[in-house]
């Protein structure tokens, strides 16, 4: 469909109304956008898609929450400084600063040949792109049950229901967390909440006898390696690498793991919060837009290299991009840019340029960042790190980079939800 | 057939007697609305409405002062670049009462959806609205026409029609023209609104009231609206319902609706900036704004952050990412961008 040559056609079979006003906008069925996921990545694609394509694009939203609590800054309120309240964010803005329609529904298939959604609620939705931003789903663990044996990686209840276990532990209890295997969301997150739930256990409660253990299914600290194991070293946390979760007790509270690739072992803890292994939201794979865990997709557009006119951005994606809400955030405007260039039979931007950036607090005080840019490699047809950069660029916690984070997060969250 | 009524024809009149006694404050109708356009005509009846897509509600009365004439001159503002439905009542109140919604034709396409850009008047030249039962047709007696009256516009410069699939119009989901509110079967679905009704949707405009900027369509917003449900409790006092949208209360949006997207050099890097600077470089906190500082600065501060003159590590690395084009891209489109500060 090409709208501005129907237009033109229009307009010279009835040439009056053009005559009379030649300023005049034309009048078209609009193309229509349809996101689903609010998070990082889905809610600034949408923003972004009527702030630059305004009244030429119809732009839904479809998220099944009227309220998105932030995984970002989520680790402090384990320790007390944040509220899940503090958090949370609505979709307000979007609908009456933006005119997105918000549809609050869950999504239960997407039909790629008509190009048409169907909806839990019953309706359907047609789209001439459909962009997903469905974050990420946890793989099973053998007796993991995530309401008793916390994740708390995707925030709300989840984070308030480990830190009512951190409240309840005493003086001489043990907490044991467990990291995922690369890649998972938040790359340094993991390190970060063993370094906060240490300190509010040793600094704020005073409980000198507490234990921390790191069962972490990589080989070495992901990221800010030297950073972070300094800072286990001063919290007394036990880090034991190549520990791979094989099976949990959610009622017991113990994990069993192996470690190093040796014979099973079996730790309880008091708070046991297991992190597991993560793959693309459900809806990809329901929607055939995998391969293996995650969903390619073309970096200059995020458009799937599977099925044309589906759009995957954010943490579901399988571009060796963090997966983060500051980089989804980034990639989301790519995304945009590319979908409303394609609607008018443009060729999206040839070298876009994504960056990571995270201030992860290691106590009640002070922060670490790390940095990064991308670039578009039209060889590999990747994104990859600028080169001679020295990406990621990283700094040392501090009560100035603590007070950063707070200007960081602020604007980050207005870019995507005010 | 039960009459619905709708919810804003019997609250009007205790809207604006709030409102005359200060109960809303400063706003009486549009007034916060910072870019407007005008719809101007003459009818022969007494009420225009408009129903915007972001849940606002504006109406006005025709001048009939001259009685001799059944031509009476309306002004009604709207916001601008906003889809609104028109609608209007002739007599009003009476058990004669005729209402009829208004679509538009624009370049050989009809449609009640419409929009104006700011600054510019929709001149509908006079709508021949009926005045007498008999000659509409109105099946199921609600006072409503059954189809909407079809209007050429007289001057429509910068007024578009705009065209949206079934169900993607909120103030109208079955696109019959009638928009919700006035339409007894929303969803054409054969079942009346009445034993379908929405307790999300207080004025039954078909905006849900979490995203409705006027919840009871009295033409107050809900930030200025101290009754937002118009039950007669001010919200303070009242348990059941208050409804301040607060989030956008404090909001000062940088968005301007544009019409079609235009592909600008440099806004596409320049929007990578703004997780840490804000939104078109306008940050909302301590960190500095980026948006209209001449291209020149931007480009110094970026070359002193690369040669890491500056003790801003984080900067430094990031500037370490774009080449000398890319800054000057960015910088550029980002000196096109009004700053909410002051100055720089």
């Amino acid at each position: 469909m090409n709208l501005s040559r129907r237009s033109l056609l229009k307009a010279m079979g009835l040439g009056t109304a053009a005559l009379l006003s030649p300023q005049i906008l034309r009048a078209a069925a609009l193309p229509h956008v349809v996101v689903v996921g609010g998070g990082f990545a889905g809610a600034t694609a949408a923003k972004y898609l009527k702030m630059w394509g305004g009244l030429g694009v119809e732009v839904t939203l479809i998220e099944p929450n009227t309220t998105y609590v932030s995984p970002i800054l989520s680790n402090l309120v384990l320790n007390h400084q944040k509220t899940t309240d503090d958090l949370s964010f609505n979709y307000v803005n979007h609908s009456t600063q933006y005119a997105v329609n918000m549809v609050h529904d869950l999504v239960s298939s997407i039909d790629s040949v008509n190009q048409t959604i169907a909806l839990q609620g019953g309706s359907s939705i047609a789209y001439d792109r459909l962009i997903l931003a469905p974050g990420i789903d946890f793989i099973d663990i053998p007796g993991l049950d995530s309401t008793k044996i916390p994740h708390a990686w995707k925030a709300g209840e989840q984070t308030n229901l480990l830190k009512a276990q951190i409240d309840a532990m005493t003086d001489g209890d043990h907490f044991v967390m467990t990291i995922p295997a690369a890649p998972y969301r938040c790359p340094p997150g993991p390190y970060e909440r063993a370094c906060v739930v240490a300190d509010y256990l040793k600094n704020t409660k005073g409980y000198v006898n507490c234990q921390v253990t790191v069962l972490d299914a990589n080989a070495n600290i992901t990221v800010e390696t030297a950073m972070f194991q300094a800072q286990f070293t001063g919290y007394g946390i036990r880090y034991r690498p190549n520990s791979v979760v094989q099976s949990v007790d959610s009622d017991a509270r113990s994990v069993t793991f192996s470690e190093n690739g040796g014979a099973a072992q079996t730790l309880t803890a008091d708070t046991l919060n297991v992190i597991p292994n993560q793959k693309a939201g459900q809806i990809i794979f329901d929607a055939g837009l995998n391969s293996g865990n995650w969903a390619p997709i073309n970096p200059l557009s995020y458009e799937s290299t599977l099925k044309s006119n589906i759009h995957i951005i954010g943490d579901s994606q399988a571009t060796g991009q963090p997966k983060a809400g500051h980089i989804g955030n980034s990639e989301a405007k790519v995304c945009a840019d590319a979908v409303l260039r394609s609607l008018q039979n443009l060729a999206p931007d040839p070298a876009p340029k994504t960056n990571s950036a995270c201030y992860s607090p290691v106590s009640s005080t002070q922060a670490s960042w790390l940095t990064a840019v991308y670039e578009y490699n039209a060889s590999t047809q990747q994104m990859q790190l600028v080169p001679n950069a020295g990406y990621p660029a990283a700094e040392e916690p501090s009560t100035g980079n603590y007070r950063d984070m707070f200007n960081w997060s602020g604007n980050l969250f207005a870019d995507t939800f005010a | 057939m039960t009459i619905r009524r709708p919810f804003m024809l019997t609250s009007l009149a205790a809207a604006l007697l709030l409102a005359g006694c200060g109960g809303s404050g400063s706003s009486t109708s549009s007034t916060s609305v910072a870019t407007t356009a005008t719809i101007t005509g003459t009818v022969p009846g007494t009420l225009i409405e408009a129903f915007c897509t972001d849940g606002s509600y504006y109406s006005t009365h025709s001048d009939s002062s001259d009685a001799n004439s059944d031509k009476h001159p309306f002004s009604l503002e709207i916001p601008a670049s906003v889809n609104c439905h028109l609608v209007m009542t002739t007599n009003e109140g009476e058990p004669n009462e005729i209402i009829t919604p208004i679509s538009i034709e624009l370049d050989g396409v009809i449609s009640g959806l419409m929009y104006t850009k700011a600054g510019f008047e929709l001149e509908l030249g006079h709508v021949p609205l009926k005045m007498d039962l008999a000659d509409i047709v109105d099946m199921n007696g609600d006072g409503v026409v059954d189809e909407p009256m079809v209007i050429i516009p007289e001057r429509f410069d910068g007024t578009t029609v705009v065209e949206v699939e079934e169900g993607l119009d909120r103030l109208d989901s079955d696109n019959d023209g009638i928009p919700n509110v006035y339409d007894d079967d929303d969803d054409n679905d054969g079942t009346p609104d009445v034993d379908e009704s929405d307790d999300n949707d207080r004025d039954d405009d078909g905006v849900d009231d979490r995203y409705d900027s006027d919840d009871d369509n009295d033409g107050i917003k809900d930030d200025d609206d101290d009754d937002d449900d118009n039950d007669g409790e001010t919200d303070s006092k009242d348990d059941d319902y208050d409804d301040d949208n607060d989030t956008s209360s404090n909001t000062s949006t940088n968005y301007t609706p544009v019409s079609a997207y235009t592909v600008t050099t440099g806004r596409l890097l320049a929007a990578q900036c703004a997780m840490c600077h804000g939104t078109n470089g306008n940050s909302t906190n301590g960190w500095d704004s980026i948006a209209g500082e001449s291209a020149r600065e931007t480009i110094e501060e970026m070359q002193e952050f690369k040669s890491g003159g500056e003790d801003e590590p984080i900067m430094e690395a990031q500037a370490h990412g774009y080449s000398d084009a890319e800054i000057e891209a960015l910088a550029g489109w980002l000196a096109t961008q009004s700053s909410s500060e002051g100055e720089d």
